[in-house]
């Protein structure tokens, strides 16, 4: 009923196949016989008010939903977004009963909208690569979550995967080969697939750190370019290499990319990067040591402060805003914008500190929300553990606040969300499914629901461990490959596996 | 760094020659001769498929152009000397392989299981060139025997189930890195897959479900395919802890039975549960268990558990009190002694040895008896502590060889570290040596070798293959190549990383989801992920 819009075509289409083909029983529910129905569902009835299919930052997502005992059920929703996520919720009302299937504890009514506008999964596709199957699948997950997000860091220093029209040379020479690209055409099916779930895909081209793969087709760009054996003074990994910041034509190549990539990707935001910039790559680099003999009043800061202000002016002009890692704003003496958001990663202090200094943050601290964390290191001569051991289990992730330290209420408004984090230098297609699911399951619930419930108290992993349960499996159903997080003796006895 | 370059054979051979030609493979056909072996047609079929479909290129060549060649290969030509083909401890699992520069591979054992092995070998040695297949650097002669008799994982199929496509896949990559042992720890307090024909009800009960179970067909399957790949099934049936998922059928001859909330005293995990070692009845089921399964299960070794035993389960049990209150000179320890004694000679009367957690030599008043083998897993000092006192070890340090560590906590409300953090790196597995600390040669003679362990709290079907490969690849070439070469030089991580990129590419090729260890780049780059 109302609009109707490709958007919502598709995902009532999609619902109803997810509808008529998951038999989904919980696992506490392991020995229910057939219930006992008392009235018989006769359909959804979904009402959208507006007619756009338009998908940008702080877009509507409530809807609500009423299911009688018996009759037709309605959904309402302002806009797409709203409508397809009660169709999440309604597909999770519906559970096996004997062949059949049934709505349990009818009536309900539901009225939602979700606490934080940015829910995300940083998605890093350059350390190693993913077909565009496992990132589609991943959006298919998120959307099981009412995740919105999906920031897709797709190069680094590794690897350049995806096609660049202006500098073709970057794919070809960066690439680790022609079986492990993205063409134009897959990102655009990677949006499409997306938006069709109501995620928004914000790429990060990193600048001017993390781009040894640039160095492949630019080396004279180039500074500390793969330095070896001893990496450790230059970058956090090896190889290391950042651009030559100061060179223009480093400069000139960066505008480039920014404004073909902010053509191609519809978002209005658009991350550029800017963490783990090391400094003694450019100290110890001849030309830049050169270049600050010849202007005595510049130095490193002054150079990246130029070529952060030449950057983000750059991106401005497309009409777009900025995402950024926290170091451009605490670590540089460069301004940024202030409609630029900070993506902060280092310290959960971080989050406070940058919606003090006025700026939109996303909170990603790397001891809560890093889940790439806790597979030790993986430096082939190495028996340590890595930098930000341990494993972040589901329900460290489900504690952590994003609004904690963050008391004032404008400031509590300018922490838009949070983002988990998939860094891949040990995963790839054949493990990204359990390493993503269903810890982000954990993200995705405080950051739709909020850490309270309506009486203000906060909600304890004990509690919510079935319902969790419960979502892992039926995405297990739908085919996510999510972890076990228990024995299945603990899923089916609520309160048995607590400490 | 030379030989890996060379040959990217994992585990390493005892001794690997290679020359300097390069050799084409026409057709991977594999001649048996005369043998009427099964296993050995299965095994020639087997890898004539493997070599066929394969087409490897290690990372490091993927810029590889056309290699010259020298020379073509006419197939591998198979002889076995042995018909026997009893599988166990002592197997000769040595074989020779040579591969010329031209003409016919051949492949010398003593058993069928040292052909599989070399086998094995051969099908690394063939990679992909340009849309043909090459060995490179012929001749190859290749000389080899295990280290260690005893390369195994332990597969926990209790916690979290496992459908047979998984064993039977995870038994296809054991065989893909020489393992010989798989040691099914079928049952635990969580759930009780397997069929007893004895006792029906401890499946009905006991199993998560009519689809997550394992029948007699299975079983026997599974035994049928391992022995194929020259893989050893040790089941484990522990007693008398770990048993609450008996209690669903038989809760007269359980103590403390799913202690909520604090079950903590007694047990390592929920739900609690021993059975009741002050009643005969006890002994006399798990007598009858015994003796249903030493008939289903044909290895020699039989593991009968012991670890993680609780006193308080017993000693707070009314039923204990009053029976040591009937019987003052008895003890909790005198009655785990007598249930200890009563089992044990009953594996013995089957003709079987017993395989025991270090905790029934170590932590209990009972002497097990000296053909015992104990696998250790508490302490790596636990090792030179056995073989110290006269029994042979299999090596499972927690701190290692736990496969399963390092994903944190599991009970609901908890959020920190598990007792068994953190996660065991590959290196840090290829670092642990079983020997260490065992001077005496007789004693390490009694080290017969190791077993990485999967318990599966956090681990089912979804994650198998990531969390036991290619980790299980660093023990099993610790355990078939030793430690240290001709030279007596430990081999490092370092050294080998290039090698174990290998075989993870090999094994995802055939179709093991292996985790990745670095970035595409490190593998393509060898040193360059290195930490100064």
């Amino acid at each position: 009923d109302g609009s109707s819009t490709p958007v919502l075509r598709s995902a009532i289409q999609r619902y109803s196949d997810i509808i008529n083909r998951e038999h989904f029983t919980a696992p506490v529910n392991y020995k229910q016989g057939v219930l006992r129905t008392s009235g018989t569902f006769r359909g959804l009835k979904v009402a959208v008010s507006s007619a756009t299919d338009d998908l940008q930052f702080g877009v509507d997502e409530s809807y609500e939903l009423s299911i009688p005992v018996d009759g037709e059920a309605t959904l309402t929703a302002k806009t797409p977004y709203g409508a397809l996520h009660g169709l999440e919720t309604f597909s999770q009302l519906v559970s096996a009963n004997g062949q059949g299937r049934a709505i349990q504890n009818t009536p309900i009514h539901i009225r939602d909208a979700p606490a934080f506008p940015h829910r995300g999964i940083l998605f890093d596709t350059a350390r190693n690569y993913f077909p565009v199957r496992a990132i589609l699948r991943t959006l298919d997950a998120m959307s099981y979550n009412k995740m919105n997000v999906f920031h897709w860091h797709i190069v680094d220093s590794h690897s350049w995967p995806i096609q660049s029209k202006t500098h073709p040379e970057l794919q070809a020479k960066g690439s680790y080969g022609p079986e492990w690209q993205y063409s134009y055409q897959d990102v655009q099916r990677v949006i499409q697939h997306a938006k069709e779930r109501g995620i928004r895909v914000i790429p990060e081209f990193d600048v001017p750190g993390h781009t040894m793969a640039i160095g492949y087709s630019h080396p004279e760009l180039m500074s500390c370019m793969n330095v070896l054996p001893d990496w450790t003074p230059y970058a956090a990994d090896p190889g290391s290499g950042q651009l030559n910041i100061a060179k223009n034509e480093s400069i000139a190549l960066t505008k480039d990319i920014v404004g073909e990539y902010a053509q191609l990707f519809p978002d209005h935001f658009f991350h550029l990067g800017g963490d783990e910039v090391n400094r003694n790559c450019w100290k110890d680099d001849a030309y830049v040591q050169e270049y600050l003999k010849q202007h005595p009043r510049e130095d490193i800061e002054s150079l990246l402060a130029r070529f952060y202000s030449e950057v983000h002016g750059h991106l401005q002009k497309q009409g777009k805003a900025a995402f950024s890692w926290e170091e451009t704003l605490f670590h540089s003496t460069y301004t940024p914008p202030k409609d630029t958001v900070i993506q902060t990663w280092i310290d959960e202090t971080s989050i406070p500190k940058a919606v003090a200094r006025g700026y939109r943050s996303i909170a990603s601290p790397s001891n809560a929300y890093y889940l790439d964390c806790g597979e030790g290191g993986w430096y082939s001569n190495s028996d340590d553990d890595s930098w930000c051991d341990p494993f972040k289990t589901w329900m460290h992730i489900y504690n952590f606040d994003p609004l904690a330290n963050v008391t004032d209420v404008e400031q509590q408004k300018l922490v838009l969300g949070g983002e988990v984090c998939v860094w891949t230098p040990q995963t790839d297609e054949h493990r990204v499914d359990p390493k993503i699911w269903p810890r982000a399951c954990a993200l995705a619930e405080t950051a739709w629901s909020g850490k309270k419930d309506a009486n203000g108290r906060v909600r304890t992993t004990g509690e919510v461990a079935s319902r969790l349960h419960e979502q892992r499996f039926r995405m297990v159903g739908r085919g996510i490959n999510a972890e076990p997080m228990q024995p299945l003796w603990c899923a089916r006895n609520p309160g048995a596996c607590n400490l | 760094m030379a030989s890996a370059a060379l040959a990217s054979i994992w585990p390493l051979p005892l001794v690997l020659e290679t020359g300097t030609s390069n050799t084409t493979v026409l057709g991977g056909s594999i001649d048996i001769g005369y043998s009427t072996s099964s296993i050995l047609a299965n095994a020639a079929n087997r890898y004539i498929n493997i070599i066929n479909s394969e087409l490897f290129t290690s990372p490091v060549d993927y810029k590889q152009g056309d290699v010259p060649i020298n020379g073509q290969l006419i197939g591998l030509n198979v002889v076995v000397s042995s018909t026997d083909e009893t599988l166990g401890l002592t197997t000769d699992e040595s074989y020779t392989l040579d591969v010329p520069t031209n003409g016919q591979a051949i492949l010398n054992a003593n058993t069928v299981f040292g052909a599989i092995r070399g086998l094995e070998t051969y099908s690394q040695l063939i990679t992909a060139n340009c849309n043909r297949r090459i060995v490179k650097n012929t001749p190859v002669h290749v000389v080899d025997k295990p280290a260690f008799p005893h390369r195994g994982i332990l597969l926990d199929t209790a916690r979290n189930y496992y459908p047979l496509k998984d064993i039977f896949r995870t038994l296809d990559a054991m065989s893909y890195n020489k393992l010989n042992v798989f040691h099914w720890h079928v049952v635990d307090s969580q759930s009780w897959p397997i069929q007893s024909n004895e006792f029906p009800e401890l499946q009905k009960n006991g199993a998560y479900g009519p689809k997550m179970q394992y029948s007699y067909a299975d079983v026997k399957s599974v035994i049928a395919y391992a022995k194929d790949r020259g893989i050893r099934v040790i089941p484990e049936f522990d007693v008398p802890g770990h048993t609450y998922v008996v209690g669903e059928s038989f809760p007269e001859l359980m103590s403390c039975m799913n202690k909520q909330p604090n079950w903590n005293n007694y047990a390592a995990e929920p739900p609690s549960g021993q059975l009741n070692i002050a009643k005969p009845e006890a002994a006399n089921f798990t007598n009858m268990l015994v003796d249903e399964y030493t008939d289903l299960f044909t290895d020699n070794v039989f593991h009968l558990g012991g670890d993680e035993v609780n006193r308080n389960c017993w000693s707070e049990d009314p039923d204990v009190q009053a029976y040591l209150a009937a019987h003052p000179g008895e003890t909790v320890e005198s009655l785990l002694v007598n249930f200890y004694t009563s089992v044990h000679n009953n594996l013995a009367s089957q003709g079987k040895t017993g395989m025991s957690w270090e905790e029934t030599l170590f932590h209990s008043q009972y002497t097990p008896p000296k053909d015992t083998i104990i696998q250790t897993w508490i302490d790596q000092e636990s090792i030179p502590n056995t073989v110290a006192k006269g029994y042979r070890s299999v090596a499972s340090p927690a701190s290692a060889y736990y496969l399963d560590c390092g994903h944190g906590a599991w009970l609901s409300n908890q959020d920190g570290n598990s007792w068994c953090d953190p996660f065991k790196t590959w290196m840090h597995i290829y670092n642990f040596d079983p020997l260490a600390n065992i001077t005496d040669p007789s004693q390490q003679q009694l080290v017969i070798g190791a077993e990485v362990a999967l318990w599966s709290e956090q681990t089912d079907s979804t994650v198998l293959d990531g969390r036991l490969w290619p980790r299980a690849s660093a023990m099993a070439e610790t355990a078939w190549s030793g430690k240290t070469d001709a030279n007596g030089h430990v081999r490092t991580t370092a050294e080998v990383a290039s090698r174990l990129h290998d075989q993870r590419f090999r094994m995802v090729g055939r179709g093991i989801r292996a985790e990745p260890m670095q970035p595409l780049w490190c593998a393509r780059n060898p040193g360059m992920c290195l930490l100064p």
